[in-house]
């Protein structure tokens, strides 16, 4: 089991949410399905370890992540889970690669170039190395923050909402290039979304 | 990437914030170095220059005129006195030192100062090339008027009355000849041109503004002739032409037709005198019509004490400067911060513990205040370079740029704590950025 979840629940100055509890095994990727205001969001939180819920654990293969310090937590995420967000967001003032090689050294890793390197020629950017994150498009950020999410190879990968802002073909496109690159770094894909374009691609999906 | 490249790349991202606050922050600190440095130098000349005079005497006026003329080269005497004064203290056998100096005269603005051998060794003044004065009209001259004029063995060059700007005419009649140059040794020596004190008296003689004390009007005693000034001066000049080449007897033959109550001296000096003695010279001296001593200590005690307001004031401007350079790197930080609240979750998100997004910050804060310690050392010693070359042409005092302190390592440790300080509460903050809140936001 790489991710289990039990008895989560969370709770907002006006109501409670509790979430259906979750047992994924590795490379069985996942969509969590959800309206807006459903915590969808809150969910994804607290599976990555960034929010604390009010009842329940997470294991993450077998590591009980509220159990830790708060340090070991940070380094436990950087090294075992990806982030992909719908809007990406980046370090402005570094440029493509130092912003890919910022997960290395947030993660306490040391920097291997080459790694960040081949994922780009994967998705076609390699050419967009040097280029300043104010000169990429839309498409180009959101490929970019894939290779980022992917690039520590992790174990799991939180993405929310990732083609929601996307046209049906890009959609298409970023998932396709998620799904594949999740395979080849052996990690697996969870999905938070109320994207419905994406049932069709799913086959494992939980509704909260 | 690492810390560095991280803090390097956000301060250079804010370009127009950093440079401000490297500026404000260089400048304040600056201002500081220069105001050391200078006060540093001024204090070592000072010292240098007058430790070895224990007492001035000389014509009544203002006592830190008298000093800062004699002593050290600054500004107008406060008149003369006769040389009898000096000779009837030669019979007192308990003064064991006295240097006679004359001055009032000028060649391009440096000064000429009459006087013996001792006013060298008083400042351990060594000769470079050829040898010390030892007749009337020989110059002896220091190493940076040598090099500043070009004067060389064997050159010859005309006086003027007056010094600095003000030369109200030549002493044409006569040339100095330069025998010798001194070696540099950071003294008033290095900028003065020196020579035997009857040079004085003869370049005066029949060119005093005031005929009455002039060689004019001992020859007219001499002659019994008529008293028309005018014709007086016409006949000296006619003298004076013929002594053009001046040969020595005619020197000598001058010198002895001046009345002994034109021969004058401006400052009479006394180096290491004893307790007792000084006592009695200064009683003794402060007796006589026209004539003064003045113990140079404290004088110069209180010349520095009338400087410390004005110090007071830069060191004040240099504190505002500096606090104001805090607050521009406080204000900055903070306000870059609070549009990379974003870029700190995503740094936390991707791994980064609380501390390593504080020190990146406090990095930031650093980061900034060494370039402005840098830029400070660079402004500060070119600053110092620029007020010197004033200083010099003003006071004719050695200052100089290329000097550098240990203490000035204590600006670097200032500059560090400010950059420290400043980015504390902005570090502190992004330490306690709530990750899943930020992010909901972004």
């Amino acid at each position: 089991m790489i991710l289990s979840a039990s008895g989560l629940s969370i709770s907002y100055p006006l109501k409670t949410i509790e979430f259906p509890d979750l047992r994924i095994k590795k490379g069985e990727h996942h969509l969590i399905i959800g309206e807006s205001g459903s915590g969808k969001t809150s969910l994804l939180n607290i599976l990555g370890g960034i929010l604390q819920p009010k009842t329940g654990n997470v294991l993450i293969s077998e590591t009980d992540i509220f159990s830790l310090k708060k340090s070991s937590l940070d380094s436990f995420r950087g090294n075992n889970l990806g982030f992909i967000f719908q809007t990406p967001h980046f370090i402005k003032s570094l440029n493509v690669l130092d912003n890919l090689l910022m997960s290395q050294f947030c993660a306490g890793l040391k920097n291997k170039k080459n790694d960040a390197i081949s994922l780009m020629e994967k998705v076609g950017l390699n050419n967009k190395l040097n280029a300043k994150i104010s000169e990429l498009s839309e498409g180009e950020k959101q490929r970019v923050s894939i290779v980022r999410g992917l690039l520590n190879a992790p174990k799991i990968i939180l993405a929310d909402e990732p083609t929601s802002a996307l046209d049906d073909s890009s959609c298409n496109n970023v998932i396709d290039l998620m799904t594949n690159l999740a395979n080849e770094v052996d990690a697996t894909l969870l999905i938070v979304t109320h994207d419905k374009r994406l049932k069709d691609r799913f086959e494992r999906r939980v509704e909260i | 990437m690492n810390l560095f490249k991280l803090s390097f790349r956000n301060v250079i991202g804010r370009p127009l914030s950093s440079i401000l606050s490297v500026i404000l922050l260089a400048t304040g600190l600056s201002t500081a170095i220069v105001l050391e440095l200078t006060d540093y130098q001024l204090t070592k000349n000072i010292e240098s220059t007058g430790k070895d005079v224990k007492l001035v005497i000389g014509a009544k006026g203002s006592r830190i005129d008298l000093i800062l003329s004699s002593v050290f080269q600054i500004g107008n005497p406060t008149g003369n006195i006769n040389y009898g004064f000096y000779k009837l203290l030669k019979q007192n056998k308990t003064i064991k030192k006295m240097i006679p100096i004359s001055m009032g005269d000028s060649y391009k603005r440096v000064r000429i100062v009459g006087t013996h051998k001792g006013y060298i060794h008083l400042y351990n003044g060594e000769i470079e090339s050829g040898h010390i004065f030892s007749k009337p009209l020989e110059a002896t001259v220091g190493y940076n008027v040598a090099k500043k004029l070009n004067l060389t063995i064997g050159g010859e060059f005309v006086g003027g009355h007056g010094m600095e700007d003000e030369v109200l005419h030549h002493h044409d009649n006569f040339k100095y000849k330069v025998v010798g140059v001194l070696k540099k040794n950071g003294t008033v020596l290095d900028n003065l041109i020196l020579t035997p004190i009857e040079t004085v008296w003869i370049m005066h003689a029949g060119h005093s503004e005031d005929s009455e004390y002039s060689i004019g009007h001992s020859e007219k005693r001499h002659h019994q002739e008529e008293n028309h000034i005018h014709n007086n001066h016409e006949h000296n000049h006619k003298k004076s032409h013929d002594l053009h080449d001046h040969d020595n007897n005619s020197v000598d033959e001058i010198l002895e037709t001046i009345n002994p109550k034109d021969k004058e001296v401006t400052a009479i000096l006394f180096p290491n005198l004893k307790g007792g003695a000084k006592v009695s010279i200064l009683n003794n001296a402060n007796k006589q019509p026209g004539i003064m001593a003045v113990d140079p200590a404290p004088e110069i005690a209180l010349l520095k004490s009338k400087l410390s307001p004005f110090v007071s004031i830069v060191v004040g401007i240099a504190y505002l400067i500096t606090i104001i350079a805090m607050f521009s790197v406080f204000i900055g930080l903070l306000n870059s911060l609070s549009a990379r609240k974003y870029e700190i979750a995503l740094m936390r998100v991707m791994g980064a513990s609380r501390l390593k997004v504080l020190s990146s910050i406090l990095f930031e804060g650093v980061l900034l205040s060494l370039l402005g310690f840098v830029l400070s050392l660079i402004l500060s010693h070119i600053g110092m370079e620029i007020v010197a070359s004033w200083m010099e042409y003003e006071y004719q005092y050695e200052f100089s740029g290329w000097l550098f302190l240990t203490s000035e390592f204590n600006y670097l440790l200032i500059a560090l704590s400010i950059g420290f300080i400043s980015a504390l509460y902005p570090a502190i903050r992004a330490y306690r950025t709530d990750i899943a809140n930020t992010l909901s936001k972004g």
